[in-house]
């Protein structure tokens, strides 16, 4: 099938309030016609569960590419990022307005610096 | 020379020759790694420029004028999408930028528009000679825009900004166009990533097969 014959999909966003604001002021938010968005605000009263399942739901839909997700939240539902390993939807770890970047935290880059274990290298 | 001897030379050109093959691949890795990490940065600097303004604009317009309460869910339509190449290896994501679901272009560049209304003033005025030829170039062009008036329209109510009103602070637009650049790096970074889970899996296999042909050597 053409590239371009092909229908976009989303980029889903959890983050806190700012950071969604940031990104649907970008462009990407979509509430479809089931009234499922492809964001959600976490604050402080948001629990651990809510935002698993929030995620889990994000994984299964299928016009969902990309879902990027505040380092710090990311953390907290670590566990069910560790586990997800389909390349498509991709998920991203950004950084939030009060923490920075770690790349030492990311799934992603821990993995693909595993492959270089110390005994190989003698 | 025994055939042996043949065969034992032509396996230590074949490994060789996976050894250098190996090195590519990890060099290709660490490039690539060395990139991601750059892009990275840059998301986070766009980021943390697009969160000021934002704050800027709360400050210049209220606490709560910039706010989760401003978005229009009844109307959340997504104007920046991905194409997914499931195909490619290295860039299977695509930004589908700035269109909405017809495929038309959300956003008027500021320059088009602003050149186009000068020449449709100049028009009715007289005018000196090597203008004429530039303003019947631009009369079909005119005519397309009164067709695609009530186009246009419908298509700027999508526009996010709008959510927080009609005459919104430039601190809000370059908010904007700060959360648009950071969407198009996230996506670089999703390719990035995806090629980097590519190379790993390449390394790891010929690694096996150095393995495997290392002890057939030995």
């Amino acid at each position: 099938m053409a590239l371009s014959a092909q229908k976009g999909r989303l980029i889903a966003v959890i983050g806190d309030e700012d950071t969604c604001t940031g990104f649907l002021l970008g462009g990407i938010g979509e509430i479809n016609k089931k009234r499922e968005s492809n964001f959600l605000v976490v604050d402080k009263n948001t629990s651990v569960p809510d935002i698993e399942e929030a995620f889990r739901s994000f994984l299964k839909r299928d016009d969902i590419a990309i879902i990027l997700i505040v380092q710090n939240v990311a953390e907290m539902i670590r566990h069910v990022i560790d586990s997800h390993v389909q390349p498509i939807p991709a998920v991203l770890e950004i950084p939030s307005k009060e923490c920075p970047y770690d790349a030492s935290k990311d799934s992603i880059l821990r993995r693909a610096k595993g492959m270089f274990a110390a005994e190989d290298l003698r | 020379m025994t055939l042996g001897k043949k065969m034992a030379e032509s396996e230590n050109i074949n490994f060789t020759k996976l050894c250098e093959k190996l090195d590519d691949v990890a060099l290709e890795f660490f490039n690539t790694l060395s990139t991601l990490y750059e892009v990275q940065d840059k998301l986070e600097e766009t980021m943390k420029d697009g969160f000021l303004n934002l704050s800027r604009s709360r400050y210049s317009m209220g606490i709560k004028s910039v706010s989760c309460l401003q978005w229009n869910e009844n109307n959340m339509v997504a104007t920046t999408k991905v194409c997914v190449d499931s195909d490619s290896s290295c860039t299977p994501f695509l930004l589908q930028e700035n269109k909405t679901a017809d495929g038309n272009a959300l956003y008027v560049s500021p320059d088009t528009e602003s050149t186009t209304l000068r020449y449709r003033k100049a028009a009715s005025k007289s005018l000196p000679d090597d203008d004429s030829d530039k303003i019947e170039d631009l009369i079909p062009l005119k005519k397309m825009e009164s067709s695609s008036k009530e186009m246009t329209k419908s298509l700027k109510s999508k526009d996010p900004l709008h959510w927080f009103g009609v005459l919104v602070p430039q601190t809000l637009r370059q908010s904007q166009r700060q959360f648009q650049d950071a969407v198009e790096l996230t996506v670089t970074i999703a390719n990035l990533r995806t090629k980097l889970l590519s190379l790993r899996k390449d390394y790891v296999g010929l690694k096996r097969e150095k393995k495997a042909l290392n002890k057939t050597i030995t």
